[in-house]
C-alpha cells in the first residue's frame, strides 16, 4: 500500500506521489535516453592506450593507500567546515546573502581552556577545555559539555552551530552553545572526573550563567557531573545556581521526565508522521535499534500505544518477536541483567538474530537509537521500513539518505525526532529560573505541543520547498535564525 | 569523528583516503609510477600526471555514484581533464545525469566535493583549489527539454565523454 500524502491529507491513494514524503514510483525503463555517446564502464576503460587499461595490482593499490595516508596523515575534513557548507547551501536555496550567511556561519564567541589536575597519583595532568557559544540572536547559548580523547575545537565549534538549528527547529528561545574537554574519562577515577569538572568550571565561568550560558551533559557526561558543575558555580558565586546547567539530579533542579524525554519525543513525532501518512501508531509493527535511554523508553511508550515491537537489538545482538515483545518484561529483565543487555532474553516466540538484521526487519517503523553511520549505502536498500525516526545522531550516512529516498522511505531527521531532549532541558531551566517545578503530566504535555508543531513547521516547510524532512529541518532553522538577525539588527 | 555526531555535519561513510587511495593507484599504473613518484610528480605539477589523475578521479566519481541505487543515470567529463592542459588547481568537470534532482542529491555531492577537495589539497599542496569537482547535475526533463547542461552532454563543441552509465 502507498500513501498519498499530498497537502498533509490522510487519503490512500494508489498513483503517484509526494516524490519526497512519500513513496515514489518511478518505472525502471519509463525515461531511457538513447544517446549519442562513448559508454565506458568503470572497470576497465580507456581511449587513452592500452596502458590505461591494466588494472591495479594487490601490491600496487596497497602501496598507493599507505601513499595517500602518509601524505594526509591524520588530516580529516574539518566538521566545522562541513556544517559550513550545509548553510551555504540551505542559504543558497533561500536566497539569503553571503554577508548574511556568514554572520550566521561563525561562533560568536570561542574559549580555550587549560584545566590542571591533581591526578590520583600526585601528578599534575593539564587537559584542554572548549567552550564555544555559536549563537545568541535567539536566546542564550545552550548546549553540552563531553569528555572524549577526540574533542577538537573544530568539532565543537560545529556542534555548537548545530545546537543554534536544533533549538530554531523546535522554536525554543535558546542559541547554540558547545563544550568539551579532550581527555579519556574511561580511565579517570571519580575523583580525578570531579576535580577535573569543578577546574574546568572554574575556568570557563566568567563566560557562563544562567542568563547567558547554559550547558547540559553530551558525551561521556551525566547528571553527576552536571550537580558538580552547578555545585562549583554555586559555590564560587556565592548564591545559589541550579540554572548554569541543566541535565541535573531531580534533588538538585533536575526536571521530572527529563531522563524519558528523548525517547518520548521520537514516538511525538512518529505518531504526526503516521498521521499524515493516513496511520496511527496502534497496529504498526516497530523495530528498535538500541536499547538505551531512548530507544527502551520509545520502545516502552510504541508498546503501550499499541505497537507491535517486533525487534529490538543491543551491542548484545538482536531480538525477535513475530508476535510482539512483551516490552515491561523486557524491560525487567534487563533492569536485572548486570550489564542491562538484552541478551538472555526468552519468552515464546523470542529469535535471536545477527545484530544488523534489525534494521531490514519488515516493519512499518524503524528507530535507529544506537550510533552514528548504521544505515548506510550497504544496507539501505533492504531497509522496509516506510517510517525511520532518527532517536541517534547521525544513524543515516548521506548515501544511505539517497537510497531511502528512492525507496520512497520517510525519514524524521535527528534534529527533529531527538530534540525531546534539548526541550525538556529548556523546560528544566525554565523552572529552575522560576524556582517552580512541574508535575512529569505538564512536561510531557508541553513537550508534545511543543514537538507537534515543530513537527508541523518541518513538514509544510518540506512541501512548500519541494524537499525531504532533513534539508527542511535546516532550512526552517535558517530562516528562523536570520529572521531574528534581521529583527535585531547588527550591533553598532 | 566520535559517536554521536548529528547528521548533516560529517558522513562517515565518505572516506576520502579511500577514493583518493584508489585513483591514485590506478593512475600510478596506467603511467608506470609507484604512488610515491606520482605524488611527487603531482607535487611537481606535471601536467599529464594531474590529468591522469584527474581522469581516475572521475572514474572513482563513477563508481562511487554507480553504488548508490538507481538515482545516477550517467557520468559525463568534459573539459581539462580530458585534453591533457591539467594544471594542479585545475577542476575536474563533471556533468551527473540523475532522475530528479533533489536537495539529497546536492548535499550529498557537496559533502563529496568538500572531502575530496580538502583530501587532494593536503596530499598535493596545492591550497588554491577551491574545488575539486565541478559538478552539474542533469535530469531527465534537462535531457528532453536540452536544458542547461542537458544541452551540453549532446554539444559538439563541448564534446563530454560519457565515463559511466547505467
Amino acid at each position: 500500500m502507498m500513501y498519498d500524502v499530498h497537502g498533509g491529507h490522510a487519503s490512500v491513494s494508489p498513483g503517484r506521489l509526494h516524490p519526497r514524503l512519500g513513496n515514489q514510483r518511478i518505472s525502471p525503463n519509463e525515461t531511457d535516453h538513447p544517446l549519442p555517446v562513448a559508454v565506458w564502464t568503470t572497470d576497465g576503460l580507456s581511449r587513452l592506450g592500452p596502458k590505461e587499461v591494466e588494472p591495479m595490482t594487490p601490491e600496487q593499490a596497497r602501496q598507493a593507500q599507505a601513499t595517500v595516508e602518509r601524505a594526509l596523515g591524520r588530516a580529516e575534513v574539518s566538521p566545522y567546515e562541513m556544517f559550513r557548507a550545509q548553510v551555504d547551501l540551505a542559504g543558497e536555496k533561500l536566497g539569503y546573502p553571503a554577508d548574511t550567511l556568514e554572520m550566521v556561519k561563525r561562533p560568536e564567541r570561542v574559549v580555550e581552556v587549560s584545566v590542571p589536575v591533581r591526578m590520583d597519583d600526585g601528578h599534575m595532568e593539564v587537559f584542554t577545555g572548549y567552550r564555544v557559544q555559536h549563537s545568541s540572536v535567539r536566546g542564550p547559548y545552550k548546549g553540552g559539555i563531553r569528555y572524549h580523547p577526540s574533542v577538537t575545537m573544530d568539532e565543537v565549534k560545529a556542534l555548537a552551530g548545530w545546537m543554534t538549528w536544533k533549538c530554531a527547529v523546535v522554536d525554543i528561545p535558546l542559541g547554540g552553545g558547545k563544550g568539551g574537554i579532550v581527555c579519556d574519562p574511561t580511565t579517570m577515577s571519580e575523583g580525578e572526573l570531579e576535580r577535573m569538572t569543578r577546574r574546568y568550571a572554574a575556568m570557563i565561568l566568567p563566560f557562563v550563567g544562567p542568563q547567558h550560558d547554559i550547558p547540559a551533559p553530551d558525551v561521556n557526561t551525566n547528571a553527576r557531573i552536571m550537580n558538580w558543575f552547578m555545585d562549583t558555580a554555586t559555590a564560587l558565586r556565592g548564591e545559589p545556581m541550579y540554572g548554569i546547567v541543566t541535565g541535573k539530579d531531580l534533588a538538585v533542579g533536575g526536571a521530572r521526565g527529563r531522563r524519558e524525554a528523548t525517547g518520548r519525543g521520537v514516538v511525538i513525532v512518529i505518531e504526526e508522521l503516521l498521521s499524515r501518512l493516513g496511520r496511527k501508531i496502534a497496529g504498526s509493527t516497530v523495530a528498535v535499534q538500541g536499547f538505551g535511554n531512548v530507544g527502551s523508553v520509545a520502545a516502552q511508550l510504541l508498546h503501550e500505544k499499541g505497537a507491535k515491537v517486533v525487534g529490538v537489538s543491543d551491542v548484545s545482538g538482536t531480538l525477535y518477536n513475530p508476535n510482539g515483545f512483551d516490552v515491561p518484561a523486557l524491560l525487567a529483565h534487563v533492569t536485572r541483567s548486570p550489564q542491562r543487555l538484552i541478551a538472555g532474553y526468552a519468552a515464546p516466540g523470542v529469535q535471536a538474530l545477527p545484530g544488523p538484521d534489525v534494521l531490514t526487519l519488515d516493519v512499518d517503523v524503524l528507530v535507529p537509537a544506537a550510533l552514528e553511520g548504521q544505515i548506510t549505502e550497504s544496507n539501505a536498500g533492504r531497509i522496509k521500513a516506510q517510517v525511520i525516526a532518527e532517536g541517534a545522531n547521525g544513524p543515516t550516512t548521506p548515501e544511505a539518505d539517497l537510497i531511502l529516498e528512492e525507496h520512497g522511505r520517510v525519514v524524521v531527521p535527528d534534529i527533529l525526532a531527538n530534540a525531546g531532549g534539548v526541550i525538556v532541558s529548556y523546560f528544566e531551566w525554565v523552572q529552575n529560573l522560576q524556582n517552580f517545578y512541574w508535575e512529569e503530566g505538564e512536561t510531557n504535555d508541553r513537550l508534545a505541543a511543543i514537538l507537534r508543531r515543530a513537527f508541523q513547521g518541518v513538514w509544510d516547510n518540506a512541501k512548500k520547498h519541494d524537499v525531504s524532512l532533513r534539508t527542511s529541518a535546516f532550512m526552517l532553522g535558517l530562516e528562523r535564525i536570520v529572521e531574528a538577525i534581521r529583527l535585531r539588527g547588527v550591533f553598532p | 569523528m566520535i559517536e554521536s555526531t548529528p547528521s548533516l555535519l560529517l558522513g562517515p561513510a565518505v572516506r576520502h583516503d579511500g577514493i583518493l587511495a584508489r585513483a591514485l593507484g590506478a593512475a600510478a599504473a596506467r603511467v608506470g609510477q609507484d604512488g610515491q613518484g606520482f605524488v611527487a610528480s603531482l607535487r611537481a605539477g606535471d601536467p599529464g600526471t594531474h590529468s591522469a589523475f584527474r581522469y581516475a578521479l572521475a572514474q572513482e566519481f563513477c563508481r562511487y555514484v554507480s553504488g548508490l541505487g538507481a538515482t545516477f543515470r550517467a557520468v559525463y567529463v568534459y573539459g581539462s581533464t580530458m585534453d591533457g592542459r591539467t594544471r594542479p588547481s585545475s577542476d575536474v568537470d563533471i556533468i551527473a545525469w540523475v532522475r530528479r534532482k533533489s536537495d539529497t542529491v546536492e548535499s550529498l555531492l557537496v559533502r563529496l566535493n568538500r572531502l575530496l577537495t580538502e583530501g587532494y589539497k593536503t596530499l598535493v599542496g596545492c591550497s588554491s583549489l577551491r574545488s575539486l569537482f565541478d559538478i552539474h547535475l542533469v535530469d531527465d526533463e534537462d535531457i528532453d527539454c536540452g536544458r542547461d547542461y542537458g544541452s551540453v552532454i549532446r554539444s559538439v563543441w563541448t564534446a563530454p565523454v560519457c565515463l559511466w552509465r547505467r
